[in-house]
């Protein structure tokens, strides 16, 4: 194996457990009612999520797979409002990269 | 929560579950074209010097589509792993509400659960609608990422020669992609519309403006306009629907 291979396996299995795994073992959407006012921040969240794959897209040049995924998230119901705090997070990434000129 | 409160209408109202039933025809129908593609992700990846262990790990076990050609750009680049993480975490977002709404049941055991989350994809969310049983879903969900894990290491082998620039083969991958969103959204569209909706001419009207949109706003962003249509209208039918 390689070390790019490891390092990416690495990356892409903690990625899996934060956004897959954790949130659905952590039983959360027990306890967050998706027929409340929950459903009624979607569109922020779809909005926030459009600015940080806009700004990602802007930097990396060949990024459209990304903006795909980001696609098919348009189709999907998000009705948990917690979210708009990891979408902060891609967002902050977002604008870092914008600063530091990563590309 | 089961498929039907994933599911929305044209009034916003709790729609009824997709009428469409398992079938193993549609299930070939979206993972059939993830072969190209996962050959296509191999065959980049053994241009940058990783093994097929490499690529059959990081595709079993960072099941992410999106997320793997992203980090093969990334370390291309020397990213920092930070902001990589960062980066990759911005993309695959959209899981955590995919996984809390598509949920199998606590019931199941709690090996099955934790593979079933991490084994959820684009492709097995958008087929399970409308299927509650947990054995299904499942097995739809293994069924799609045995297909990528398989393709993806198949693309090293039989493609790792090959030349990373090939325009061919960019082509056949960029369009086997293409057409399982499109398999994906006229799918979803006869769900919640009815077989009726989509004819020829409704087919033609898209196509026509899906060209002008590219030509509009270039092939970058041409993906932008019907996203933020699909905002505005999400807004306006839950603005309605809360008045």
């Amino acid at each position: 194996m390689t070390a790019t291979g490891i390092v990416g396996i690495a990356l892409l299995l903690l990625v899996s457990l934060v956004v897959r795994v954790v949130p659905t073992m952590l039983g959360m959407a027990r306890r967050l009612d998706p027929q409340s006012g929950a459903l009624a921040t979607l569109p922020h969240v779809v909005l926030v999520n459009l600015v940080a794959v806009c700004v990602l897209a802007e930097l990396q040049t060949d990024f459209w797979p990304a903006a795909a995924g980001f696609g098919v998230a348009g189709g999907v119901l998000w009705r948990w409002p917690a979210c708009n705090l990891l979408v902060a997070v891609g967002l902050a990434a977002g604008v870092y990269l914008a600063v530091s000129g990563c590309r | 929560m089961t498929a039907t409160s994933r599911d929305d209408t044209r009034d916003g109202s709790a729609p009824a579950a997709c009428p469409v039933t398992p079938g193993l025809s549609q299930c070939l129908s979206v993972v059939l074209p993830l072969v190209p593609i996962g050959l296509a992700f191999g065959w980049l990846a053994a241009g940058q010097g990783l093994h097929t262990l490499d690529v059959v790990l990081m595709s079993a076990l960072g099941f992410t589509g999106s997320g793997q050609f992203a980090w093969l750009q990334l370390s291309a680049q020397q990213t920092p792993l930070f902001v990589a993480l960062a980066i990759l975490l911005a993309t695959n977002l959209r899981y955590v509400p995919m996984a809390l709404t598509a949920r199998l049941s606590p019931a199941s055991p709690w090996l099955g659960r934790v593979l079933g989350a991490h084994l959820l994809s684009d492709e097995s969310y958008a087929l399970e609608q409308g299927r509650p049983d947990d054995r299904t879903r499942f097995w739809l969900r293994a069924v799609v990422a045995a297909t990528w894990v398989l393709a993806t290491g198949a693309g090293t082998l039989l493609l790792g020669g090959a030349d990373v620039n090939n325009p061919m083969l960019q082509r056949t991958a960029s369009f086997a992609g293409s057409c399982v969103l499109v398999l994906l959204a006229s799918g979803r569209l006869r769900c919640s519309f009815g077989p009726g909706l989509l004819g020829w001419g409704l087919i033609a009207r898209t196509g026509a403006v899906a060209v002008a949109v590219i030509l509009l706003c270039g092939c970058r962003w041409f993906w932008v306009p019907s996203l933020a249509i699909g905002f505005g209208w999400h807004r306006f039918a839950t603005g309605r629907r809360a008045s």
